[in-house]
């Protein structure tokens, strides 16, 4: 019962992933905006409001298209990392010992796998700082990212120039970031393996 | 009655190459205190028995014949549904597995994982479970163990990390003790104080022993009762001196042969002979 449930959420999970992978941001964005701004009408199509509570409302659908795009490449590969785990020597060996099969998974499977999705996940929030341009010009969001578009388009040097400092630097800092955590979960690159 | 009885046990693994069969009507019977070596060349599937036993075969391999008995129970067809039952595992039957290297949980301290299952059933503190593990790996010979429970596996060398192994498998505190080539990595002195605890274990406490090895001198040590197992059958069975002494199959005769004796010279050694 058990495994048939996780095979069909398995097979929604991945074909979810493979639609949605060949779909680029400002596609999921526009269809968003159709769907649940245009015709159903529960978020605004654009904007950002002007107080607090609007901006994040505003959010929520430029928010909702990023991730959207963004989690097919992590959800294939946390459950290749996953499926790796969960069939490694350690695990079996976490059951032979009559270890809990809830404490094996949290403990053995998700453990190191975990591992996997820490580095994937900073790459990604990596591309995003740069990434999220798109579609924040598709939301007609007065970011950063339409601040560059316009710059751009005006050839202003010097503000093209200060935010590709500013993304650059963003960058790094998200890299090392992952660093830190990487290292927090895995011991081997703490201690120096 | 024996507290384990493989009876018949035929196991297919389907590969690329079709179906092959891995193990062909294997037959083990072991007594509460018996401790019985299991060898055989390599490839012959003694680690598949043993992960048999366990309910651990590798995927796309399924037992297609014959009976596993701990206690008198099918093991295979006791459990809920009519499935594996996976109760025995650690305090029933608990293994050694072969490769400690990829065994042992990489991102967790070695100390942690001989005691994990075991204070999860008992409900210990960390403290109480830590210091069981301190204990149980001073027993096998790990040297300033508190310092080392703290250790992750990469930070151990690998007859250390075998030792580990052992004392998980024994934190258990099985009634069989499953064990694939334990002792392979550690020198002799080590060896030798881990077969003690081995003997100790099924004397006293009537542990029962299957132990699978390359080396006879061990058997010799440590084993009661031998079989020998070739392309995934058991070809020879019975007490130790009497094999030793008289082995009826040729296999096994050449194995022994093969088994450079000290008060022999290089020269007659079997294994030479047949390759000059
Ligand atoms: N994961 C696997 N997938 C497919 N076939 C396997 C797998 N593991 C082992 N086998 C096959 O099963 C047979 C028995 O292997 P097994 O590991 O039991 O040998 P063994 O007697 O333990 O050998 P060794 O002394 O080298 O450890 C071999 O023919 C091997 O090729
Ligand atoms: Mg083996």
């Amino acid at each position: 019962m058990a495994a048939k449930r996780s095979a069909a959420s398995a097979i929604v999970s991945r074909v979810f992933a493979a639609t949605v992978q060949g779909m680029p941001a400002f596609f999921v964005g526009t269809l968003l905006i159709l769907l649940l701004g245009v015709n159903l009408g529960i978020f605004p199509v654009g904007g950002y409001g002007s107080n607090f509570g609007e901006h994040l409302y505003s959010l929520v659908l430029p928010g909702l298209a990023v991730a959207l795009t963004t989690c097919p490449v992590l959800i294939r590969s946390l459950t290749a990392a996953l499926n790796d785990s969960m069939s490694a020597e350690y695990t079996n060996f976490a059951l032979s010992k009559g270890l809990s099969r809830k404490r094996t998974v949290i403990d053995y499977a998700f453990r190191n796998a975990g591992i996997t999705g820490v580095s994937i996940l900073g790459i990604q929030v990596g591309h995003l700082v740069g990434g999220a341009l798109v579609v924040e010009n598709v939301f007609a969001i007065p970011g950063v990212g339409s601040l560059l578009m316009e710059a751009v388009l005006a050839r202003d040097y010097d503000v093209v120039q200060a935010l590709t400092v500013i993304f650059g630097v963003l960058v790094v800092l998200v890299y090392l970031l992952t660093d830190v955590v990487y290292s927090i979960v895995d011991p081997r690159v703490r201690l120096g393996a | 009655m024996p507290i384990l009885e493989v009876d018949s046990l035929t196991v297919d693994i389907d590969g690329e190459a079709g179906r092959r069969r891995i193990l062909d009507d294997v037959s083990i019977s072991l007594e509460a205190g018996e401790p019985m070596g299991l060898v055989g060349e390599s490839g012959s599937g003694k680690s598949m028995t043993l992960r048999s036993i366990l309910g651990m075969l590798p995927p796309g391999a399924s037992v297609v014949g014959g009976e596993i008995r701990f206690d008198g129970r099918n093991i295979l067809t006791s459990g809920p549904g009519g499935r594996f039952d996976q109760r025995i595992r650690g305090t029933g039957i608990s293994m050694v597995f072969q490769e400690p290297a990829i065994a042992l949980n990489p991102v967790m301290k070695v100390g942690r994982q001989i005691t994990d299952a075991i204070a999860e059933r008992r409900g210990l503190s960390k403290k109480q479970a830590h210091d069981l593990a301190v204990e149980l790996m001073d027993s096998v010979g790990i040297t300033d163990p508190d310092r080392r429970a703290r250790h992750y596996p990469f930070q151990l060398s690998g007859g250390m990390r075998q030792r580990v192994m052992i004392a998980a498998a024994l934190a258990q505190e099985p009634r069989v003790l499953l064990c694939d080539e334990p002792t392979t990595a550690l020198d002799v002195t080590i060896q030798a104080q881990v077969l003690d605890l081995f003997r100790t274990m099924h004397q006293d406490e009537g542990l029962g022993l299957l132990y699978v090895t390359h080396d006879l001198a061990v058997v010799a040590q440590l084993c009661s009762s031998i079989s020998v197992m070739k392309d995934g059958q058991i070809v020879e069975h019975g007490v130790l001196q009497e094999v030793f002494d008289d082995p009826q199959e040729e296999y096994t005769r050449r194995l022994l042969t093969a088994t450079p004796r000290i008060d022999e010279g290089v020269d007659d050694v079997g294994l030479a002979e047949e390759t000059r």
